[in-house]
């Protein structure tokens, strides 16, 4: 610990103090006794000196038996002993003690009591020894004598010696006693007189002997030094108070001195205070206007930092000046934006009815004294009203206002901002000190009137900077982050002090080499500025496109001041960009270009290989079975089919060429470039060997082959679409002869293609005439052999090629959609024929058609309705017709397709499921469908006489199909063995060419007429 | 710290005139007034024409409350060491302060060498106990509590066991500030002792000038006790009890005695000084009547036994059998009032 240091004045204090007690302990150590305690202490010396005279009193009084008992002599010693204790252990005492003289006469007089109380002891029993006997003395002389009445002797000699004895007593010792008792002694006696005689000779004795004891003693009691004793210890005691009281007085003056030496300190220090006081008021009144004006200025200074309004800025500069000027009224009036009129500000101490009527007061005519003043821009004084003034200072001088006095308020540049007025209401001009008051004031008001117009355009800036969606940094001149606003905040997520101080370039995502800094630097150091787009990392991690905008801001000196860099957050723009570009050139599912981009690619490289003088193939492939994987393990399994696929095929080719995928199953591969054509065989072997090797999706080993259409440039075609639609021919051919291989277009596929096209013409133009025919071929009921149903079949009359097969132009159909129309007319044929035979022939006649999956497909809900309200139209029931799918339909449980389904047969209309056996039969789909009838392939029944294989699958197809209440139809009955063997295993219906082909209309109602059962 | 430098100036004056103030008062102040005992009234004794003088009827006023709880004391057994003995055990208030026996009895049977002296009128006496060792009433009590034969307790062992009672710290409190002490039971004891004192005995109705208040027969008692010379020894207020005197002036009493027990050493016990041997207070005679048996001995069974030894050894003589009974009559005009019914 510092050792405490003690200043002079502290010691100087602590010295005063430790006086002062030493004063006082030595003061009450020498005042032995006070007053009252003298008078005790006197009072029982004196005390001790009377009881000591009453003691001697008593003893000699007793002695002289003028007393006849010892209570008194008692009672005054016990008094004696009392004050001696109360004199050395009582409150006395400490009065007393510290005195050698005092303590040793103290001592004495105790030894002196004490003896003389033993004395009194003595006297008291030797008296009483005494008195007893001479009480009794003369009483035993006389018994004695009476004990011997004749002898005469014996009575003058007992007289004798009583008168001796009493005289001895007295006083007279010229008796002689013990003469007297030898003579009694020496006379014969009788026993009894001898007795009475000896103890009268005792009691003599006694009365002698105790006498002179007594005496003795009554003289030493009476003659012990105790009021000797008494008296010096008073004296004594008397000169130690006197010495004390002399030594007190001492100390007391010594106190009163320091006392009176403090008061007269304190005099002196409250006078030099006065003195300093007075002093310092001088100073401090001085002091105090500088410090008012500091602090009016501090607090305006103070005010200006807080957003609070100019009037309420101003304020407290007018009431600073009037507080320091008594009588001074000051008003400031501020010149508008334009620079045109004066209105007030501030003025809280004028008139309210003034400061009621002021209005904006234009300057250029210089109405009035404060006008000119703002006008010429220097102080003008009117000591008594001098200018006319505006309404105001009329109104002024209606208050008693005479004296004016206006001082421009200048800004730093020397424009005018206002003017500050002073009035009294006494004739007065301003002296220096007033003049440097209203300088200041007027000074201080200019600083807060352009400190507030300089805050409210930078409120604004800050408005902008804090509240813009772009992100701003201002960093120093060596790139240092200075500040950043909200919106930087928001982009980056770094926090305020995270940033602070840093060189931005730490946040750098490290997508930009080197050189694009170093360029981006030349720019701003050369223009100033710089734009672009810089990837930047947030503080998640997370890079993130900017567009930043980078402006140099010069000091004066013309060196780098600042940077301030505007960016806006383009990340989610950039990533839609790029998302909207990939989904529109790229397939999502293989990450191969889609079709939209094999176009473009295509184009590029016919430019190339043109101007490359080279060759290019283009190879479209195909996945045979795809279809069949997709259906039996579902959408998923396909989709991972698809993307190894696509990996095995991008494998297969070269970087520079392009494998892109079409849609569906579809894959091309554009081998650009391209010196031999020779290549083009090898790879496309290579892919088909690739593609042809199992596949491994879920556990499973998927096969699938390839069909590929080569196509060559600019052997072929020249034009993209050529090449495109013959490496679509030459894939078709691949396909059609039995797929896993590839095909080159060659010109007759151009043929084949161009008889295809013609054809669709044709069937447009088909379905405009009537060109198409009905054909219906009668269903046979095995169990009476009527015909009871017919199917259905469509012809088209070409009238150039005459009558066309529906396996000719069906595919075609169903291709270019035009089945639905085919089908629609089909149905009506057929209704209206339904129709007629219902009327003519059989009431329960039915008549199939069939309907391809593409008109389920196909937004067929229309057509349905259509055939619906058609059977309506024509009051057929739906029992009427029958549909006829195929078990691909069932397979492709689409649930539009079912819904459709379930429509016909709540409308009454039945299903047959055409050539059952060739696809997937799968019996579940026949229940789930609420299928009515099975149609038995005719494959089955081709050979159903001598192939007991093909009859027991009937047999089991048809027993199957009762269980499920189903019927079944058999197609193909071509001989009467084949009818009877399918009767015979339970049949339901048979069709075919052994009851009749399809006939047209005409011929079919002539031989449902001559049928005979 | 008053004085730091902190302090404006003019407080550190204040604080020096308060100061100075204070030191002044202080020294100044009147002093207490302290009170001077008077000095004892002998000029009532002056007049009396009797050696003997009647107990004042006008006795000062004691504290009520130490009386009190001095009587409580007096009855207390745990004033002795195993709770047995109380000071009323001897000094039977209701058998005019004395047991009747010949010796005291201490705690555990013990038996004394000495007889219990009367309880009543004690103050009076100049000094206290048959040999007169104790100046005062309250020096007297040490005595009976600390010795083994007596009451064989200690102070410490008093106060420790008053301390525990309900009622004797609260009551002590109430009138000494300093609760329960030694000296404090003493002072309650010796107040207490003070009240007993028997006025208005026959005799001192005489005394006071009422001629019929004694009989003719105790009035020639009176003046043979005069004349015999008994009265230069029993003198005084309390007939007595303000001397010490030898026993056997004329005659030997202890000659006969045989075996002489600490207590026949009289005076010369605690004085040591060869002619104070034998010596004894000479007992009030206030009350004999109703204290025997008598002597410290207690060898006088009766009050004319006492009379005829007292002629024997203190005047050498055989008191006619009439003058001892006319003396015994004189002596039973002692017996005076203790609360306002005879003794």
């Amino acid at each position: 610990m510092k050792p405490r240091e003690w200043t002079s004045t502290q010691v100087v204090i602590g010295l005063v103090v430790a006086i002062i007690l030493a004063l006082l302990y030595y003061y009450y150590q020498s005042m032995m006794t006070g007053p009252t305690l003298r008078k005790r202490v006197v009072y029982n010396f004196s005390a001790i000196e009377n009881m000591e005279l009453q003691i001697d009193a008593q003893v000699v009084k007793l002695r002289s038996r003028l007393q006849n008992n010892y209570d008194p002599l008692v009672i005054a010693s016990k008094d004696v002993r009392l004050r001696l204790e109360e004199l050395k252990n009582g409150e006395s005492a400490i009065y007393l003690h510290g005195d050698e003289r005092i303590d040793e006469l103290l001592r004495e007089l105790e030894l002196a009591v004490e003896r003389k109380e033993n004395l009194i002891e003595d006297f008291k029993s030797h008296n009483s020894v005494l008195k007893n006997s001479l009480f009794y003395l003369p009483r035993t002389v006389e018994q004695t004598i009476q004990l011997a009445p004749a002898d005469k002797e014996l009575k003058e000699n007992l007289h004798d010696l009583l008168r001796s004895v009493l005289m001895v007593h007295m006083g007279d010792n010229s008796y002689d006693v013990k003469e007297q008792i030898a003579r009694l002694s020496r006379a014969a006696h009788t026993p009894a007189v001898r007795g009475s005689l000896e103890r009268t000779i005792k009691h003599a004795n006694y009365v002698t002997q105790y006498g002179r004891e007594v005496d003795m003693l009554v003289t030493q009691i009476t003659g012990q030094d105790t009021h000797r004793l008494v008296g010096e210890l008073a004296a004594a005691y008397e000169q130690a108070f006197d010495k004390s009281i002399k030594i007190a007085n001492f100390y007391r003056f010594s106190i009163s001195l320091v006392a009176l030496w403090l008061l007269a300190y304190a005099t002196y220090s409250f006078l030099r205070l006065r003195e300093s006081s007075e002093k310092l008021n001088e100073a401090y009144v001085e002091r105090s206007q500088a410090e008012a004006r500091e602090r009016t200025r501090n607090h305006v200074l103070e005010l200006l930092a807080r957003n609070i309004s100019l009037p309420e800025i101003l304020d407290p500069i007018v009431r600073g000046i009037e507080a320091q000027n008594l009588g001074m009224i000051c008003s400031i009036m501020l010149l508008d934006e334009e620079g045109q009129n004066l209105q007030l500000c501030v003025g809280p101490s004028l008139p309210e009815v003034y400061r009621a009527a002021t209005y904006a007061i234009p300057v250029a005519e210089q109405r009035c004294l404060c006008c000119s003043a703002v006008f010429r821009g220097e102080r003008i004084v009117s000591e008594s009203g001098g200018l006319p003034c505006a309404p105001n200072c009329a109104l002024a001088m209606q208050d008693g206002i005479t004296a004016c006095w206006a001082e421009p308020i200048k800004s730093a540049s020397a424009k005018a901002l206002g003017v500050l007025v002073v009035y009294y209401r006494e004739g007065r001009k301003p002296n220096e000190g007033d003049a440097s008051v209203i300088e200041n004031a007027a000074n201080l008001a200019s600083i807060a009137i352009e400190r507030k117009q300089l805050d409210e355009n930078l409120q604004l800036a800050a408005l902008v900077y804090q509240n813009s969606s772009e992100g701003m940094v201002i960093t120093d001149s060596r790139n240092r982050i200075l500040a950043v606003n909200s919106a930087y905040i928001q982009i980056t997520g770094y926090t305020l002090d995270e940033v602070i101080g840093k060189d931005p370039k730490i946040f750098a995502s490290g997508r930009h080499d080197s050189a694009f800094f170093v360029a981006m630097w030349r720019e701003l150091k050369t223009a100033g500025k710089w734009q672009g787009e810089i990837w930047d990392k947030r503080k998640s991690g997370e890079d993130y496109a900017k567009w930043v905008t980078i402006n140099t801001i010069l000091n004066i000196e013309g060196t780098v001041h600042r940077y301030l860099a505007l960016f806006s957050d383009i990340t989610e723009r950039k990533k839609s960009d790029e998302l909207i570009w990939s989904q529109a050139n790229y397939d999502i599912l293989t990450g191969l270009p889609n079709r939209r981009m094999f176009q473009d690619r295509l184009e590029q490289e016919i430019k190339r290989t043109h101007r490359a003088q080279l060759q290019l193939a283009l190879l479209l492939i195909d996945l045979d079975q795809f279809k069949e994987v997709n259906d039996t393990l579902g959408h998923a399994a396909g989709d991972t089919l698809l993307q190894a696929a696509a990996g095995r095929v991008s494998a297969c080719v070269r970087d520079t060429d392009t494998v892109a995928r079409l849609g569906g199953d579809e894959f091309t591969v554009i081998l650009s470039q391209l010196n031999d054509v020779r290549q083009v065989e090898s790879i496309s072997k290579n892919i088909l060997m690739q593609l042809a090797k199992p596949f491994h999706i879920e556990g499973e080993a998927v096969y699938v082959s390839a069909s590929i259409g080569i196509t060559i440039y600019p052997g072929d075609a020249r034009e993209m679409e050529h090449l495109i639609k013959n490496a679509d021919q030459a894939m078709y051919v691949s396909k059609n002869q039995g797929r896993n291989r590839s095909s080159y277009f060659t010109p007759l596929l151009q043929e084949i293609a161009q008889n295809k096209l013609r054809m669709i013409s044709d069937l447009r133009n088909a379905l405009d005439g009537t060109q198409f025919l009905l054909y219906y071929q009668p269903i046979v009921d095995l169990t009476n052999g009527e015909i009871t149903k017919a199917e259905a079949l469509v012809r088209w009359l070409q009238p150039q090629r005459g009558l066309i097969e529906p396996m000719e132009f069906i595919s075609l159909a169903e291709e270019t959609g035009l089945i639905n129309e085919i089908g629609n007319w089909v149905f009506r044929e057929a209704a209206r024929q339904v129709k007629y035979l219902r009327t003519t022939y059989s009431e329960e006649f039915q008549i199939s058609v069939n309907k391809s999956p593409v008109q389920f497909r196909d937004s067929g809900r229309q057509y349905n309705a259509g055939w619906l309200s058609y059977l309506e139209e024509l009051e057929l029931p739906g029992r009427s017709m029958v549909i006829e799918v195929t078990e691909g339909l069932l397979l492709n449980a689409e649930s539009n397709i079912t819904d459709k389904l379930l429509k016909y047969r709540d409308a009454g209309i039945q299903v047959a499921i055409d050539d059952f056996g060739t696809g997937y039969s799968s019996l579940a789909y026949l229940k789930k469908f609420d299928i009515d009838y099975l149609k038995i392939d005719q494959v089955f029944v081709h050979n159903l006489e001598n192939d007991p294989d093909n009859l027991a699958l009937c047999e089991a197809i048809i027993v199957m199909a009762h269980k499920l209440e189903l019927k079944v139809i058999a197609e193909g009955v071509e001989s009467i063995a084949q009818r009877d063997l399918l009767a015979a295993v339970g049949c339901d219906y048979a069709q075919g060419f052994f009851f009749s082909r399809p006939l047209p209309a005409d011929e079919f109602k002539k031989l449902l007429h001559s049928w005979k059962v | 710290m008053i004085f730091t430098l902190a302090q404006p100036l003019w407080i550190k004056i204040l604080v020096g005139a308060l100061l100075i103030t204070g030191i002044y008062a202080w020294a100044f102040w009147p002093e207490i007034e302290h009170p001077v005992f008077p000095p004892p009234d002998l000029s009532v004794f002056a007049g009396s024409v009797e050696p003997i003088l009647p107990i004042p009827a006008d006795l000062p006023d004691l504290d009520a409350k130490k009386v009190a709880l001095g009587f409580s004391l007096f009855s207390d057994k745990r004033m002795s060491h195993d709770d047995t003995i109380a000071c009323s055990s001897c000094h039977q208030l209701n058998q005019a302060g004395v047991d009747h026996r010949r010796f005291f009895s201490g705690i555990k049977g013990q038996i004394g060498d000495i007889n219990t002296p009367t309880i009543f009128n004690s103050r009076f006496n100049f000094r206290q106990f048959w040999n007169g060792r104790a100046p005062t009433l309250e020096d007297q009590i040490d005595s009976p509590v600390s010795s083994p034969g007596k009451m064989g307790s200690s102070w410490e062992e008093v106060i420790g066991k008053l301390r525990l009672d309900e009622t004797y710290p609260t009551l002590f409190l109430k009138i000494y500030e300093d609760g329960i002490t030694a000296k404090n039971i003493k002072d309650a004891l010796a107040t207490f002792e003070r009240s007993l004192v028997t006025p208005n005995s026959r005799f001192d109705q005489f005394l006071r000038g009422n001629s019929h208040a004694i009989t003719a027969d105790e009035l020639n008692g009176y003046k043979l006790f005069k004349s015999y010379g008994c009265i230069s020894c029993h003198q005084g207020m309390n007939v007595g009890g303000n001397m010490f005197e030898k026993l056997g002036i004329m005659n030997d009493y202890f000659n006969t005695k045989g075996q002489l027990s600490e207590a026949d050493m009289g005076r010369y016990s605690y004085t040591k000084v060869t002619e104070n041997l034998h010596e004894f207070k000479v007992p009030s005679l206030r009350n004999v009547a109703r204290t025997a048996p008598y002597f410290h001995d207690g060898s006088a069974a009766t009050l004319s036994a006492a009379v005829i030894i007292m002629g024997k050894y203190q005047l050498g003589l055989d008191l006619p059998a009439d003058d001892v009974t006319k003396i015994a009559a004189f002596l039973n005009t002692l017996t005076g009032e203790y609360n306002g019914s005879p003794l």
